[in-house]
């Protein structure tokens, strides 16, 4: 019975999907696109021209 | 759940995979992008240049003869700086070159691959045995920077660099500089 109803629980939460997990990789992308251009930025760009 | 299948008529998965593959290409295709521009728009991108030379001769002559090390000021008004790079050390080991004006450096490699970088710049490239590197920039102001050999080519590797001392324009041996290349390195 306590099985059940928490199958049920585990069950229902699932079936709202995975946003949590989309989050946690939203945030990772984030945090690498912010760096790289963070150092377009204020690294190379700064660093003078080259050709 | 995967299985499941939405009333829009595409599973869960599939549809945050598609939205996972959008992202991801939308991203490459945006760095793309800002390289291209980088390049295009603001002149900036490695150098590239294929230009052969002898390295077993440089000594006997020709452009990196020792007269010709150092900096020379070409009749357009660039300073030329040539460097031989070798196992280990470059020549000349101390860089003279002025600040605001257009510098193109051009290296040979004695005997293996080497590489330099000028710290605090964009100068960074490879010299390899047999052919001529080429890199064209512009110091902004007066300063020294380290420029060490980044490629390994030996035993003494990690004691091999030379610096780069740029000079307000105006405390740079220009007259000198037009019939012999000038440096700072110690005769």
């Amino acid at each position: 019975m306590d099985t059940d109803n928490e199958e049920a629980r585990v069950a229902q939460i699932v079936a709202q999907g995975p946003t949590g997990a989309l989050v946690v990789a939203a945030a990772a992308v984030a945090i690498v696109i912010a760096i790289w251009i963070a150092f377009y930025l204020f690294a190379f760009l700064p660093r003078g021209p080259i050709g | 759940m995967a299985e499941a299948i939405s009333s829009a008529g595409q599973s869960p998965g599939k549809r945050i995979e598609s939205l996972w593959a959008r992202s991801m290409a939308g991203i490459i295709l945006a760095m793309l992008g800002v390289i291209v521009f980088t390049s295009a728009h603001w002149g900036l991108h490695p150098p590239s240049t294929v230009e052969t030379i002898d390295s077993t001769s440089l000594h006997k002559g020709g452009e990196f003869s020792e007269a010709n090390l150092g900096t020379l000021i070409a009749p357009d008004g660039t300073a030329v700086v040539r460097v031989v790079a070798q196992q280990f050390s470059f020549v000349p080991n101390c860089l003279l070159v002025p600040a605001g004006v257009p510098v193109r450096m051009r290296l040979a490699s004695a005997d293996v691959v080497h590489g330099f970088l000028v710290q605090g710049t964009n100068v960074n490239a490879m010299v390899v045995p047999g052919y001529v590197t080429t890199v064209r920039t512009k110091f902004s102001g007066s300063g020294e920077h380290l420029m060490p050999c980044h490629e390994f080519c030996g035993v003494g590797h990690q004691a091999m660099w030379a610096h780069v001392r740029v000079v307000e324009a105006a405390n740079f041996p220009f007259d000198e500089a037009k019939t012999k290349g000038v440096s700072c390195a110690r005769q």
